[in-house]
């Protein structure tokens, strides 16, 4: 956005007082900016041209220019500017009333003596006021005495030592046109005629002693313009401290804000990880409970691990025992189907045998109180009874199996039966046959002994 | 008091409240430089004394002018110039009323010359070592030659003869923009010659 001055103009309180958006707040600055670019670069190259007048070839002065042009100076200076110790610097052959090389007393009665003359002559019109007495010099005497107002005077006391011609002059200094028509004290004094010697030597002794005390009012001026400037110097300097420590002041308040940030941000991220390790110890809670279920549920898994294995320790028994019987009935050299006799007719049931390797299948048997027992008898064809063996019947097994020892020496049998004994068995039957068998008596095949 | 460690910058201050000693040492400073250059503009020894007379009188007279931008050397200089460039003016018309103002080279001579006129290489003057600008004096003279020549000429014409710089076109037959281009280029080379010999933007 660039802006003409006239534009830049009326936007300017706006800016002063912030009230500007802030595309048109960059383009004042920008201008401003600019401004300040284009001055500085109008010095440089004012200042680079320094080097045309510089770069001039020499030629020579004249030797007393410079004292006419201190001259001229010295008698424009107003009352208290000029110094005590460059008095004796300039060349002494001044001998107009401007010259301030001189302050001896001689001098004062010939500047006294020419300006009386010259005002005698009418040439000159009443001197300028002296506007302070306390600050007259020594050199100002003959100025004091001589008309200073109009420079036409001076000029042409200067004129004789000029020498060439002037064909040009410099437009005049505004204040030396107008003659000034004040009439001072001093002017007043040697303005009369009949002027007396006393009156003289009073005026003198009063110049003298003003003069003294000038003295010491132009040395302090002295000091206090030199003061001046050092104290202005070190503003300077104190206010270039100043902004160095604005800036230091503005770029450790940025830090300070970044750090304030990091800081927001650290205590966010606690929070955060404060959070999320609440979240873990709920977690691990829930484990821990998780984990003790699991305990609970392997060792529940381990009881019935165990009662499994009871369970199949049994089974394999119980599969032993059926392999057995299932061998031994494949392998029998004898079967024997039985009945029930009339005490139990609903019995069923074989017996088998193989060698002394018997077993028993009945149907139908009900288990015994504790103090009974079934007994299994052999009964020889003359009438022997012989146990063969007690067995027991449980309510879960049906048919009955038992397996049977039968005696080395167990004679020819022709019955088998099973009756009721006490627990401990009995020599002989006493309670009734609930089955019987008879067979045939089968002779041992001769390949089977 | 010793002037001479002060600077132009704290001398001008202390003449704005009239303080004839401090004038004194920068007239002591730059008065040969200033006649010089008056000389080099008007061509005449007897006027250049007088213009540099009133050159100084006006600054000690116009001193609270002086705004504090720029070297006061500078602003003596400008001074200098422009009464000089005045007074060639005034004298052109007195001595050929009928004349237009863009005549030939502007470099009437009353008295006898002092330089020559045109075509000369810009030499360093004697200048008086000032408190505060070391130069270099050897280094100085030879960059200063190293301008190229027609960029030299342009120059000069619009300083020491205060032509414009239509009137610099119309004098050398070349185009008004190649004038300017000339002038620039001339300007940003003196720009240069001053870095290179060691001023900084503040010593000004």
């Amino acid at each position: 956005m660039t802006l003409t001055y006239e534009q830049v103009t009326d936007l300017l309180p706006a800016y002063a007082i912030g009230a500007l958006e802030a595309e048109e707040e960059e383009a004042v600055e920008e201008y401003v900016r600019l401004q300040q670019q284009l001055i500085q670069n109008l010095t440089r190259a004012e200042n680079a041209t320094l080097l045309m007048a510089q770069g001039t070839e020499h030629a020579p002065l004249a030797p007393d220019a410079k004292e006419r042009m201190m001259a001229r100076i010295q008698a424009d200076v107003p009352e208290f500017a000029k110094s005590v110790g460059k008095q004796d610097s300039t060349d002494g052959t001044t001998d107009s009333l401007n010259s301030n090389s001189s302050h001896s007393n001689s001098r004062n009665g010939n500047a006294i003596n020419a300006a009386a003359s010259r005002v005698a002559n009418g040439a000159v019109t009443p001197p300028r006021p002296v506007p302070d007495a306390t600050r007259m010099r020594p050199g100002n005497q003959g100025r004091v005495i001589q008309a200073r107002g109009p420079r036409g005077g001076r000029s042409r006391m200067q004129q004789p030592r000029r020498g060439a011609a002037r064909p040009v002059r410099g437009p005049r200094p505004p204040e030396l046109s107008p003659p000034q028509p004040k009439r001072s004290f001093f002017g007043g004094l040697f303005n009369a005629r009949a002027m007396t010697n006393a009156t003289m030597a009073a005026s003198l002794v009063t110049l003298i002693f003003m003069t003294l005390l000038n003295l010491q009012g132009e040395a302090q001026f002295r000091q206090a313009s030199a003061d001046l400037l050092a104290s202005r110097a070190k503003l300077n300097q104190i206010e270039g401290q100043i902004d160095n420590l604005t800036q230091s002041n503005f770029a450790l308040s940025n830090s300070n804000s970044e750090l304030v940030t990091q800081s927001s941000r650290v205590a966010e991220d606690q929070i955060t990880l404060r959070a999320e390790n609440e979240q873990f110890a709920a977690s691990q809670v829930q484990l821990k409970a998780d984990l003790a279920a699991l305990e609970a549920e392997n060792e529940t898994i381990a009881i019935e691990r165990a009662t499994l294995f009871e369970d199949n320790a049994r089974l394999q028994t119980q599969l032993d025992s059926i392999n057995e019987r299932i061998t031994l009935v494949g392998a029998a050299t004898q079967a024997v189907v039985m009945f029930g006799t009339e005490e139990a007719p609903g019995l069923q049931g074989t017996f088998f045998h193989r060698d002394q390797e018997g077993a028993l299948v009945i149907h139908g048997l009900d288990p015994l109180p504790p103090d009974q027992a079934y007994q299994f008898w052999l009964v020889a064809e003359n009438g022997d009874q012989v146990s063969a063996g007690l067995f027991a019947v449980s309510a879960e097994q049906e048919p009955t199996w038992a397996n049977l020892e039968l005696p080395d020496d167990v004679p020819q049998y022709t019955v088998v039966g099973i009756s009721i004994e006490p627990s401990e068995g009995s020599d002989s039957p006493t309670g009734p046959m609930l089955l019987e068998s008879g067979l045939e008596v089968v002779p041992p095949p001769n390949t089977l002994g | 008091m010793n002037y001479s460690r002060f600077p132009d910058e704290t001398l001008i201050e202390l003449v704005k409240h009239q303080d004839a000693d401090a004038f004194e040492e920068l007239y002591q400073r730059h008065c040969q430089v200033v006649h010089n250059l008056v000389v080099r503009i008007v061509n005449e020894r007897a006027a250049a004394d007088e213009i540099v007379q009133e050159s100084f009188w006006q600054a000690w007279k116009k001193a609270k002018d002086f705004r504090g931008s720029g070297a006061p050397a500078a602003w003596l200089y400008r001074i200098a110039r422009n009464k000089s460039l005045d007074f060639v003016r005034k004298r052109k018309r007195e001595l050929q009323p009928t004349s237009m103002a863009t005549d030939s080279t502007g470099t009437e001579q009353m008295a006898t010359p002092v330089v020559p006129t045109m075509g000369v290489s810009l030499q360093p003057s004697l200048v008086e070592k000032q408190v505060s600008q070391d130069l270099d004096r050897q280094h100085l003279l030879r960059a200063l030659t190293s301008i190229p020549g027609d960029q030299r000429i342009c120059l000069e014409l619009a300083y020491y003869e205060g032509f414009s710089q239509s009137q610099i076109a119309q004098q050398l037959g070349i185009p008004l923009g190649t004038v300017k281009t000339r002038v620039r280029m001339g300007l940003e080379k003196l720009e240069h010659i001053l870095r290179a010999a060691g001023y900084k933007e503040e010593d000004f």
